[in-house]
């Protein structure tokens, strides 16, 4: 067989294209659900961990992790402007809502303590850092001020400077902190270097720095701040109460 | 860096010469994500050759780069077929092949472009246009500026700017190890053992121009 | 670069005789991918900050290796010379492509922090390298096992890298503390040089350096 004439070389590029493509669109048609699957875990994973259900070294099974996550948490869409839960629209369908109204309506997850009560608000935070957009949950406490936990779960920062964000034993620094002045929402301060007890406001609202990587860290301190912000008009009444 | 030009840094996050500088030094595209390194460890020998190989790939990068980016906006990102009338397509799982496919093409027309119109800088660049198909900083450059979320325009400072980080990094090496030649090396580490060793100390020193 | 081509064998030998374990075993140690071929030293850095992701990057490489060595094999009668290394790289980049599906769908985590390294090991020299110096010249079988070695070869320095990057760099191994905390009490710090570049090209220059001084090869 002449396997250097034009027609033949064209023949089999074509050919090969074709039977890969073929190949490969049919591999991720056969995966594409337990690839959703996957990643839905992940997140459900990451909003018990924000809201402290779920430490590191957990031995339950995915069963059981979903199960938990089904009876305690509850997923809501919260009207921003109104403070109110959205009642006409659904949290599924936030993804195809246009970029204002994802704006305004915005997902909440509530989980629930052994006594029925809620024991942590979990808000998505997402924004820039230093190279990607950063997207994590942020847990509050039963009062909507001390901060119950942090995750970052997706996040294109570099390994080992901004990529620090992850580790939990940074996050668990911001346990504790208080995002109100007062009245005043502040949110958190990831400060520049280590935090200094002995001034109050530090040892209250302020974490330590990631070495070497302080533009993530501002935009952390950015978008923190505006996503609590946006909570305001839910969160105030139940601080209220 | 000066305290002015970290301010300036801080205050344009996603600015030009933010992207480019950062790409160039701190995020050297070699230094600190380690992609090219089997071509930069076997042209790092002579000097010339590491600035024919340097040129190639800044050139490279600058086109594959925004081709990419339009490539995967316009065709493979989900929804990226609205404008074709189908806002439901998901043709992400081609990524790969896809962007080899027209990294290899780019590299195919330049060589050609480069024969017809400029002979002399053919014979100079020619033989490392094909090395550069399989250079996996080209790969992987297009593969950032995907996970990073670029603007066209940002991502043609970032290819200009990881193309000249690459650059550099392969030439200052190559004068390091033409230096080396006459140290006294022990045998075994001779070669990659100590081409390893001195990049790491390279890149500590770009690591200094991060401080942020 | 310093590639080598292993001539083609004879067709009679047993399914697995002297000469195929010789595949699997020259590439693990005598012809070391990495230490003495130099292929593939990109992602064997990168992704080597912890041992999890070490394995991981190792299994694909031998996983793509194989597949890919296997399929250009039976092609390689057919392939017109012109665009060899065009189809290498498209049958690479398919298996490749399947392997980050499979993460994706069933070590979610993992992918996550893999991230841009799994679609570059079509660009791993590895891959490519095996594909011209071997499986365009030699029987399907034969080829899966010399992906098998090299992949094996490539995945054991790159556990070893690992590793050492993760005890010194996190004080844990596999996620799971090593580093007593007595030690951290007693003053001891992660060394943070080690999860960054720097540390990972010093200690690939010194495996290589023991690898070498062990057998024996030298530069030059």
């Amino acid at each position: 067989m002449n396997t250097s004439s034009n027609g033949y070389v064209l023949g089999f590029a074509i050919g090969v294209c074709v039977i890969i493509s073929a190949a490969l669109a049919l591999t991720s048609a056969a995966l594409k659900d337990t690839q959703d699957a996957a990643a839905e875990f992940d997140r459900q994973k990451n909003v018990m961990m924000a809201a402290g259900q779920l430490q590191a070294g957990d031995t339950r099974s995915r069963q059981e992790l979903e199960q938990a996550y089904k009876d305690n948490v509850r997923e809501v869409l919260i009207d921003t402007e109104t403070g109110k839960e959205a009642t006409d629209r659904k949290v599924e369908d936030r993804a195809k809502m246009s970029e204002a109204d994802q704006k305004r309506y915005r997902m909440l997850a509530i989980a629930k303590g052994a006594d029925g009560k809620p024991e942590a608000y979990v808000l998505p935070i997402s924004g820039k850092g230093l190279w990607s957009t950063l997207y994590g949950y942020l847990a509050l406490g039963a009062d909507a001020t001390t901060i119950k936990g942090l995750t970052f779960y997706k996040h294109g920062e570099t390994p080992g400077l901004g990529g620090e964000c992850e580790n939990p034993e940074w996050t668990a620094k911001w346990v504790g902190k208080s995002i109100l002045d007062g009245d005043k929402l502040v949110g958190i301060v990831v400060k520049k270097g280590t935090v200094d007890p002995a001034v109050p406001f530090e040892k209250a609202h302020m974490v330590d720095g990631l070495s070497g990587a302080t533009i993530t860290c501002n935009g952390i301190n950015k978008f923190v701040k505006s996503d609590l912000k946006a909570f305001d008009t839910f969160l105030g009444p139940i601080r209220k109460k | 860096m000066t305290a002015a030009m970290l301010a300036f840094f801080e205050g344009n996050q996603e600015g030009f010469w933010s992207i480019l500088l950062k790409a160039v030094f701190v995020e050297n595209i070699l230094l600190s994500f380690f992609l090219g390194m089997c071509s930069y460890l076997a042209v790092s020998k002579r000097v010339d050759s590491a600035v024919g190989l340097g040129i190639a790939v800044i050139f490279v990068q600058t086109l594959t780069v925004p081709m990419n980016w339009t490539v995967w906006t316009f065709l493979l990102k989900p929804g990226a077929l609205a404008w074709a009338g189908m806002p439901d397509s998901d043709l992400s799982y081609l990524q790969f092949l896809t962007f080899i496919a027209s990294i290899a093409a780019v590299v195919q027309v330049v060589e050609m472009a480069v024969d017809k119109f400029s002979p002399k800088l053919y014979a100079a660049l020619g033989i490392f246009l094909p090395l550069i198909a399989v250079n996996c900083a080209i790969l992987g450059g297009s593969m950032f500026m995907v996970e990073r979320n670029y603007s066209l325009t940002q991502s043609v400072t970032y290819g200009v700017g990881s193309g000249l980080g690459w650059a550099l990094a392969i030439v200052s090496m190559a004068t390091i190890r033409w230096k080396m030649r006459t140290a006294h090396v022990p045998a075994p580490l001779r070669g990659l053992g100590i081409t390893f060793i001195t990049t790491g100390l390279v890149a500590m020193a770009f690591m200094t121009f991060g401080g942020m | 670069m310093t590639a080598t081509t292993t001539p083609p064998v004879a067709k009679t030998s047993p399914l697995f005789g002297p000469d195929e374990l010789k595949v699997i075993k020259d590439p693990l140690w005598d012809n070391n991918p990495i230490a003495l071929q130099v292929l593939g030293i990109c992602s064997a850095l990168a992704v080597t900050t912890r041992l999890d992701k070490a394995l991981v990057m190792g299994i694909g490489v031998t996983f793509v290796t194989s597949i890919a060595n296997v399929l250009i094999s039976c092609l390689r009668n057919f392939i017109p010379n012109k665009i060899r290394i065009i189809v290498q790289l498209v049958v690479v980049s398919g298996v490749v492509i399947v392997f980050d599906q499979i993460l994706k769908a069933y070590m979610y985590d993992l992918s996550k922090q893999l991230s841009v390294f799994v679609g570059l090991i079509i660009t791993n020299c590895i891959v490519m390298g095996r594909l011209e110096a071997y499986a365009m010249g030699n029987p399907p079988w034969r080829s899966f096992l010399d992906g098998i070695g090299n992949g094996l070869g490539y995945m054991w320095i790159l556990a070893v890298v690992g590793a050492i990057r993760e005890i010194f760099g996190s004080g844990s191994l596999l996620g799971f503390k090593v580093v007593p905390q007595a030690l951290y009490d007693a003053g001891y710090v992660n060394n943070g040089l080690m999860v960054l570049a720097p540390g990972a090209f010093v200690l690939l220059g010194i495996i290589v350096w023991v690898q070498r001084s062990i057998s024996g090869y030298s530069e030059k």
